[in-house]
């Protein structure tokens, strides 16, 4: 019995090899134009392939890169993302065990030669508990993501950030403004940055490594329930490492990479165009604000060679 | 009435596969190997409860452990120990002569918002009200280790517990967590 509607479902996933599934396009002459970014899946990662239709979308190619497969084979690619979810399931602590793994020591020098690496949500824990974030020492575990207060558990919800950083620095927002308000949403239970090391956050203020704060509509940063949804320290959202090419982020940008999955209730520039854009399913696949984080990515991989 | 420490040691009936994740990797990708035998797990609460008694204190905790909220039966069991405050010595080492040696580390949240829930539903949920004090939540981590020494393995359990690079131990972040060697 045919099933007229069921093809608009289907995943755009062109290849799937025995250890490799590759996503992208079928020109192979344009497959090699553009940059090739590894999305880390670990057991219980479970936003790889948002992750990788993200990146597809802004110019890249993607593919998911199993956690049992070769780690030395990671040095050919040219970006690495590792994607929210429960890597491990999070046991032991989120992110923990993820960090010891092979894996993360060939991305560590690989971003030790200028490689841009994200970490998103559980991503992040595994940056922070590998040590490359806030890598004011490289290695050294200088932060936690501690269980989120205020909620005393899982939160998931729509949250503004603002950009708080001079445009440039972070490999990540090169296409925001310093000041730039956006939404996006954030998924964890673990998600409050905190340090116990004196004088780090100021100095990664100095640095300029705070990226993103948790602020209100209007760009205020202020710390109450639900603006600052987890009770992080300054309303910290989104760290990078002084050089500005690892980027570790709480929210999900690629749950906001398309006006479609924009609520149209947030009161911010997006929820207006979304409110637009009803009744027009091509507006509706215009870029959301999150596509800016792998676009930035894609600009600083085409105008800066390493 | 006297202050008492009731502590429950929670361990799973099946198998702990956060305690296998935590030997494999450090046995596999950290180099403990040869002196990593085995590791499990236990989550120990520690409620702090005024009573008449140690018999009172006792009875309180086994009340405490059929309110569901520290214990699943279906899949965990438990362990009670009472004692007046300042007076026992809760959850001692195991040390045989020659080892190995069975380490404990215990871990436990700066801020935790599981054991202030805790604590909220004794004192307002089950109307225990204000004999019950602070209740603190951490996991209690049994290392067995081979060692020459008891020194020896407390050292090597010293460094699995407290994780300071991206290379060296594991157990807790001491940005957000704190721990003691037993």
């Amino acid at each position: 019995m045919s099933q007229p509607n069921s093809r608009i479902f289907l995943p755009k996933i062109t290849k799937v090899a025995s250890k490799t599934q590759k996503l992208g396009s079928s020109s192979s002459h344009k497959l090699r134009e553009m940059k090739k970014i590894a999305i880390i899946q670990y057991p219980g990662s479970n936003c790889e392939y948002e992750t990788a239709r993200a990146v597809m979308a802004s110019g890249m190619e993607a593919e998911i890169f199993r956690w049992n497969r070769d780690a030395a084979s990671l040095d050919e690619y040219d970006g690495y993302i590792i994607p929210g979810g429960f890597s491990y399931q999070d046991r032991v602590r989120a992110g923990a065990i993820a960090a010891k793994k092979g894996i993360m020591r060939t991305i560590f020098g690989e971003a030790a030669k200028g490689k841009p690496v994200l970490g998103i949500c559980n991503g992040a824990q595994v940056l922070v508990e590998s040590g490359m974030i806030p890598g004011v020492n490289p290695g050294e575990l200088e932060m936690a993501l501690a269980p989120n207060t205020g909620t005393s558990g899982y939160y998931c919800n729509w949250v503004h950030v603002v950009h708080s950083t001079r445009k440039g620095k972070c490999a990540f927002t090169r296409f925001f403004e310093k000041s730039e308000v956006f939404p996006m949403p954030v998924a964890h239970a673990e998600g409050r940055f905190v340090t116990r090391k004196k004088g780090l956050i100021e100095s990664m203020y100095d640095n300029g490594q705070i990226v993103l704060r948790y602020s209100t509509v209007d760009g205020k940063v202020e710390d109450r329930f639900p603006v600052n949804p987890n009770g992080s320290t300054d309303n910290i959202a989104g760290i990078c490492n002084p050089a500005g090419n690892v980027f570790a982020l709480m929210p999900h940008p690629e749950r906001a990479a398309w006006l479609r999955q924009v609520p149209d209730d947030t009161g911010d520039e997006y929820a207006e165009a979304k409110r637009d854009a009803y009744g027009s399913w091509q507006r509706m696949t215009e870029a959301g604000p999150g596509r800016k984080i792998f676009e930035s990515m894609r600009e600083y991989l085409e105008n800066i060679p390493y | 009435m006297k202050t008492y420490h009731i502590e429950l040691l929670v361990r799973l009936k099946t198998a702990d596969t956060v305690a296998l994740t935590a030997k494999n990797t450090l046995r596999r990708d950290m180099g403990y190997e040869s002196v990593l035998l085995d590791v499990r797990r236990e989550e120990r609460w520690v409620i702090q409860v005024q009573a008449e008694d140690l018999q009172t204190a006792e009875k309180l905790g086994r009340e405490f452990a059929a309110t569901r909220i520290f214990v699943n039966p279906n899949k965990q069991t438990c362990v009670l120990k009472a004692a007046e405050s300042g007076q026992a010595k809760l959850s001692p080492q195991k040390q045989d002569e020659g080892g190995p040696y069975e380490v404990g580390v215990i871990v436990s949240y700066y801020q935790d918002g599981k054991a202030v829930s805790a604590r909220d539903a004794l004192r307002h949920t089950y109307g225990y009200g204000g004999r019950i004090g602070n209740v603190e939540r951490g996991v209690l981590w049994k290392l067995l280790l081979s060692a020459q020494s008891p020194d020896s393995a407390r050292k090597t359990a010293e460094d699995i517990a407290l994780t300071s690079s991206m290379n060296s131990g594991l157990l807790t972040n001491s940005h957000s967590q704190t721990y003691i060697v037993l």
